[in-house]
C-alpha cells in the first residue's frame, strides 16, 4: 500500500512517522534487531 | 511526504519567543528536518509544490520547484495536512511593505529585521498571537500599541473577569491597549516611511504593523472533492476520515470535534495537529485509533503570569445554547505563612442541568498550567463538578491549600446549585 502525507506540518511529521511505526511493526521480514529505524542500514528501502 | 517549503515542521507558537529575544535563533523553531526523517524511511519530497490532486483517479499532480518538472504520482491513502494560513483581512492598504503577518519563518524573520528599525510596533488582533507579540516587544523597550476590535482581550479563551486582569497586566506594563479598535484600511504615507492605520476610532502612523488575524484551513486541493464546512475545513468522522475514505486528513486543514459542545470547530493549534496526526497515520492502515475530541487546551505567559485555559467560556457556552453557569475563586495558591505568594483567579463554567464540567480559565502568577491539563480530561471524561470537588489531589504548603484550589472552585459550584 502506498501513503502519500502532503505538507510537512507538525500533523504531516507526525502522520508520516506513526506510518512509519506501523509499517515496522508489521514488517515480519525485518531482521534488523533495531529498535528504530534510524540506525537501519536499509533506510527507506524497507518499505 | 510532499512539501512545497524547504522546511518542516516550523513551531510558529514560539515566534514571540524568537522575536522577544528569549531564543536567539529561529532555526531552533524547527524541530525536525529533511534529512532527519529520511533516516527514519521516510521518502520527504520538499520543495515540491502539489498542485492537483484528483480524488477519483488516486493521483496527484506535482511539480519539483527545483527542476520546475511537473509529474504524476498515485496514492492508496492520502494523509491531508495542509496546514492553515493566516487571515488576511480583506481591507484597503493590507498589502502595504510595512503591514506584516505572522506564522511562517519567513514572516517571523521580516518582522524580527523590521523591528529593529522601529520603536513603536501596531499590532491588530488580540487573540494569543497578538498579547504574545504585545508581550514580547514589550519586553523588548519598544512602545506597543494593541489594536482589538472586540471589546476585550482573548475574547476566544476567556470571559471578561480574567481579561481584565490580563488587559491591566499588559498596560502596567506601557502597552498601549485600544480595545473597541476595528481596523478599517491602511493608507501608504511613503513621504514618511510610514503607513497610516484607519480605524472605527483614532487614525494611527505606524512604521511597522503586525496583523493577527488569525488563520484559515489550507484545503483548496480538495475543494469540491470531500466535504468541507463554512470555514473551507476538511470535515472528518472519528477516524479522521474525510466523506472520502481513501482521504484523511489532520491538523488545521481540518474542523475537530468540541467536546464541551461536541459540535464541530475550528481550533488550530498544535497539541490537535500532533494528536491528529498521529492517530491519521496508524489509521491509514484501517480503524486503528479513534480521535478523541478537543477541549482547546492552552496556556500563555504573560510577563510573570501564567494564563492557563480550556473548554467553553460563559460567553462561547452561551452562543452555542448551552444551559451554562458558572463560579470564580480567587485566594491565595499556597497557605500565606508560605512566600512568596500568589493569588489564583479560577473561573469554571459547568452544565446547569447535569453537572458537567465545561470549561475553566485559570490565571496565577505560579505556574497553574497544568491544573488546565486536569479539567481538560474531566471534560473529555464527562465528570461532574461533584466529581471534580472530591476528586483526590495532592496537599502540599510548597504547592497548595489544604483543600486544593480546583476542589475549592468545584465546590464553590456545588454549593452554587444546591443554593
Amino acid at each position: 500500500m502506498k501513503i502519500v502525507v502532503v505538507g510537512c506540518t507538525h500533523a504531516g511529521v507526525a502522520a508520516a512517522k506513526a506510518v512509519r511505526m506501523i509499517i515496522r511493526r508489521r514488517r515480519s521480514s525485518c531482521t534488523s534487531g533495531m529498535t528504530t529505524c534510524h540506525f537501519c542500514p536499509a533506510g527507506s528501502h524497507c518499505t | 511526504m510532499y512539501e512545497r517549503d524547504d522546511n518542516v515542521s516550523f513551531l510558529s507558537c514560539g515566534v514571540a519567543l524568537y522575536l522577544g529575544g528569549e531564543v536567539k535563533n529561529l532555526d531552533e523553531m524547527f524541530y525536525e528536518n529533511p534529512a532527519h526523517l529520511r533516516t527514519e524511511g521516510i521518502d520527504v519530497r520538499d520543495k515540491h509544490d502539489v498542485l492537483r490532486i484528483d480524488s477519483d483517479k488516486h493521483t496527484l499532480t506535482i511539480q519539483n520547484l527545483r527542476t520546475t518538472e511537473v509529474f504524476t504520482d498515485t496514492y492508496d491513502k492520502l494523509i491531508m495536512t495542509t496546514g492553515s494560513n493566516v487571515v488576511v483581512p480583506p481591507v484597503m492598504g493590507v498589502d502595504d511593505t510595512r503591514v506584516l503577518m505572522c506564522k511562517d519563518a519567513r514572516q517571523a524573520q521580516a518582522i524580527f529585521d523590521s523591528a529593529q528599525n522601529h520603536h513603536h510596533v501596531y499590532i491588530v488582533g488580540g487573540g494569543y498571537v497578538g498579547v504574545e507579540l504585545a508581550e514580547a516587544y514589550a519586553n523588548t523597550d519598544h512602545a506597543v500599541t494593541l489594536l482589538q476590535a472586540h471589546n476585550q482581550l482573548l475574547n476566544r479563551y476567556i470571559d471578561e473577569e480574567l481579561s481584565a486582569q490580563v488587559e491591566r497586566n499588559l498596560q502596567e506594563h506601557g502597552v498601549d491597549l485600544q480595545l473597541n479598535t476595528r481596523v478599517d484600511s491602511f493608507e501608504s504615507d511613503d513621504d514618511h516611511d510610514q503607513v497610516l492605520i484607519h480605524t472605527n476610532g483614532a487614525d494611527f502612523h505606524a512604521g511597522l504593523v503586525i496583523v493577527c488575524a488569525g488563520f484559515v484551513p489550507n484545503t483548496e486541493l480538495l475543494r469540491g472533492q470531500v466535504k468541507l464546512d463554512a470555514r473551507g475545513a476538511i470535515i472528518t468522522n472519528d477516524w479522521l476520515e474525510t466523506s472520502n475514505p481513501d482521504i484523511l486528513a489532520a491538523g488545521d486543514t481540518c474542523a475537530v470535534r468540541f467536546n464541551p459542545t461536541g459540535k464541530l470547530d475550528y481550533i488550530p493549534l498544535a497539541t490537535n495537529a500532533e494528536r491528529q496526526g498521529r492517530i491519521a497515520g496508524r489509521n491509514a492502515f484501517g480503524h486503528v485509533q479513534k480521535y478523541p475530541g478537543t477541549q482547546g487546551t492552552t496556556a500563555l505567559r504573560l510577563f510573570s503570569e501564567t494564563l492557563a485555559t480550556t473548554g467553553l467560556t460563559s460567553h462561547a457556552a452561551a452562543a452555542a445554547g448551552v444551559h451554562a453557569a458558572s463560579v470564580i475563586y480567587r485566594d491565595n495558591y499556597r497557605p500565606v505563612f508560605m512566600q512568596p505568594n500568589a493569588q489564583i483567579t479560577i473561573k469554571l463554567v459547568y452544565n446547569v442541568d447535569d453537572h458537567r464540567v465545561l470549561g475553566a480559565q485559570l490565571l496565577c502568577a505560579h505556574d497553574i498550567s497544568q491544573t488546565a491539563n486536569t479539567v481538560s480530561l474531566a471534560i473529555q471524561n464527562g465528570n461532574t463538578i461533584e466529581d471534580l470537588a472530591y476528586v483526590d489531589t495532592l496537599f502540599n504548603p510548597h504547592y497548595d491549600q489544604p483543600v486544593n484550589y480546583l476542589n475549592q472552585v468545584a465546590l464553590l459550584a456545588v454549593a452554587q446549585t444546591n443554593a
